[in-house]
């Protein structure tokens, strides 16, 4: 039996089938302004890829923001929840701690002993520090996610950024632009900035497990490779990062 | 009398912000009234529509004091109330987190103040103040020392002062000394005597509140849902604006109907919560909404506007006037865990207790936004509970509605670690 997860988050909607505890399909689409189709869109597109139909599925759970839309699932569980399950598998069923950067949130995760959450913190109800954040950012250097990690990471110097709220690290960059400061050295400098709030965030959870980074933002190598700077940790990136969600909710199917 | 209290500023700059703030429209008292109905659908206890008849009807308490007594109006859970009651008059506690007030606020004061000093400023604009004979302020935070000073131009202003490191041995002198200051005041400002037999008959009034509180406040955590949440904290916001000897008439009424119906009521099966932290006023309940879609129950609170304000009874040991004082200022502020003070321990080891004691399953810690002192105690907090593996949720909202999908995501998730 297979089993699905669809994790509607506030950007994007992914999708991941599951069997005997591995991922064997999965797709990811843009969340539309239509949550519950863009979950519909997601599923049809898995279940096509792995050439399997529906009714061989045990159980469909969602999670997300948009998780109570997708009125056909089974069951909706909290984002928390799911991404706590799905690192403790992929971490070899030990305890560890998940930073999640998504869409519109940034989370820590202290996952415990059994892979359920022991604590959590999640970032204050504005956009600062989250994917959002980055891909303000992007635009602002007139490119995306990857373009703006690749800048990065060819940085020497990265200058020291304040903020995290994108309207004022907009006006800080657009400041050193005029300043002629080296576009890869501000680059670097956002990242960092994100970094050191997700750094503070992981010190007021309190949590030595080993550290596992996921969610859209955990594709880009140049934040990667800040947060390792910064907390002084080792951090893994899983092998599909922004999946983790959705791979724990069609995990949790088996709970 | 060390200084003319209700005067902080000279009759030169009162004239410049009374003739200010005379231009700036007044609005209405805010209407509660979709509010009760809202939340009194579901009631089945008869005796609560008093309580929720006395919200309505006291929001400008027109109708207090009546037979004729002065109302005194006071901020906070430091003021003893037995004093106001011995000196005569009728106290009403004025804190509010009404939405609808706290936006006027911010026409005199910054924006980022917690909704509680901005709401308690903007009631000027509305007539809630206007038949108050006094406010008494006390030294809670900054933001209440300074809303002495705003109120100060139109209402005569009593700012009790006192030390606020709540050690008892090091400072129960000084706070009797206080109190006994309040009372000296009161005495001459009303003409009034607040002897010794005055403060004792006022401690028997509250003494007897408190003993029906405790009631309730049991019935509850044993028997979850029996009196819900809204209509717990609204008989709790009820007390703020209604003689102690009437409330206490009624909640018993409703304590006896509760308790008949507890026996033949179905096990509750969600999860019971412990809520610590700011405190809830009616009709501020966006977190008992969250929490009651969400199928749990606050079971029981160490909120100063429910537990803090009536679970703690005067206890005398010396029943001379200044034993009697002594004894308040044991109740009002040694007890208190109000996070203005100095000493985390009394509130953490009685959120331990209470845990423990009702079987609960977690502890929200809810964090009016802008208040600094709550916020920083959330870290001592969150960590020394989890070590006693206790688990702990930290909530940081205001009275805004934007955030509701977010606060209830963490309270999901809260709720499913405890599964
Ligand atoms: S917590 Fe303290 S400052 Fe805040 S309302 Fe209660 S008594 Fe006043
Ligand atoms: S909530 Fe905090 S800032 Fe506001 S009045 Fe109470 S103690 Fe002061």
């Amino acid at each position: 039996m297979f089993s699905i997860g669809i994790d509607i988050g506030s950007v994007a909607t992914k999708c991941a089938l599951v069997k005997d505890g591995s991922l064997i399909a999965s797709s990811i689409v843009k969340t539309g302004s239509d949550t519950e189709r863009s979950a519909e869109q997601a599923l049809s597109e898995a279940l096509k890829s792995a050439q399997i139909k529906e009714a061989d599925a045990a159980l469909v759970i969602s999670t997300g923001y948009g998780r109570r839309t997708f009125k056909r699932a089974g069951k909706a569980i909290t984002e928390i929840s799911a991404v706590a399950c799905g690192a403790y598998v992929l971490y070899g069923k030990k305890s560890c701690l998940v930073i999640d950067v998504g869409g519109q949130d940034t989370k820590i995760v202290d996952v415990g002993k059994t892979g359920q959450a022991a604590d959590f913190l999640m970032n204050d109800k504005c956009a600062a520090g989250t994917g959002r954040f980055l891909e303000m950012m992007s635009s602002v250097f007139e490119t995306d996610l990857e373009g703006l990690s690749e800048l990065a990471l060819k940085s020497g110097n990265p200058v020291v950024i304040n903020s995290t709220c994108s309207v004022f690290a907009e006006s800080e960059v657009v400041s050193l632009i005029s300043h002629s400061i080296k576009r890869e050295d501000i680059a670097a400098g956002l990242f960092n900035a994100i970094a050191t709030r997700i750094d503070s965030m992981i010190k007021q959870i309190g949590c030595a497990n080993p550290i596992l980074f996921c969610g859209g933002g955990a594709k880009s190598a140049a934040l990667w490779k800040s947060l390792k700077r910064i907390t002084g940790r080792e951090i893994a990136v899983p092998e599909n990062p922004q999946f983790v969600a959705a791979y724990g909710a069609a995990l949790l199917c088996s709970y | 009398m060390d200084r003319d209290n209700a005067r902080y500023m000279k009759d030169e700059y009162l004239k410049i912000i009374k003739t200010y703030l005379g231009q700036l429209q007044t609005a209405h008292t805010p209407d509660i009234s979709p509010a009760i109905q809202r939340y009194t659908q579901n009631s089945n206890l008869k005796s609560l529509s008093f309580f929720y008849d006395t919200l309505l009807k006291r929001s400008t308490f027109l109708d207090y004091g009546i037979p004729k007594k002065p109302i005194v109006g006071y901020f906070c859970n430091l003021v003893p109330e037995e004093v106001i009651y011995a000196a005569g008059a009728v106290g009403v506690r004025l804190c509010s987190s009404d939405d609808v007030c706290a936006r006027l606020g911010e026409e005199i004061i910054p924006g980022d103040f917690c909704s509680m000093i901005k709401s308690s400023c903007g009631a000027l604009f509305t007539r809630r103040y206007d038949n108050l004979d006094l406010v008494v302020v006390p030294a809670a935070c900054d933001g209440k020392l300074k809303l002495a000073e705003v109120l100060s131009p139109f209402k005569e202003v009593y700012f009790l002062d006192f030390p606020r490191d709540s050690d008892y041995l090091k400072n129960a002198e000084i706070w009797t000394q206080k109190y006994s200051q309040f009372a000296e005041f009161l005495r001459k400002r009303y003409n009034a005597r607040v002897n010794r037999e005055d403060l004792l008959n006022a401690c028997k009034l509250t003494n007897k509140r408190t003993d029906i509180f405790r009631k309730i406040y049991s019935l509850r955590a044993s028997h979850p849902g029996i009196i819900n949440a809204f209509d717990y904290f609204a008989i709790a916001s009820a007390s703020f604006v209604c003689e102690a000897n009437i409330w206490s008439a009624y909640a018993e009424k409703l304590y006896k109907e509760a308790q008949y119906l507890a026996g033949n009521k179905p096990d509750f099966k969600g999860k019971k919560i412990l809520l610590a932290g700011s405190s809830i006023i009616f009709p501020n309940y966006k977190i008992l909404d969250i929490l009651n879609e969400l199928g749990c129950d606050i079971s029981a609170d160490t909120t100063c506007s429910a537990y803090g304000r009536m679970y703690d009874p005067v206890e005398i040991d010396e029943d001379t006037q200044d034993g009697i004082l002594r004894a308040l200022s044991l109740k009002y502020i040694a007890a208190s865990m109000c996070p203005c003070f100095l000493g985390i321990d009394k509130l953490i080891d009685r959120i331990v207790e209470i845990f423990r004691e009702h079987s609960l399953n977690g502890i929200i810690y809810h964090n009016l936004r802008l208040c600094q002192v709550f916020e920083m105690q959330s870290f001592a907090l969150r960590h020394i509970l989890k070590d006693k593996g206790l688990p702990f949720l930290f909530i940081k909202t205001d009275l805004s509605k934007e955030d509701t999908g977010q606060i209830k995501t963490r309270i999901e998730a809260f709720l499913e670690m405890m599964r």
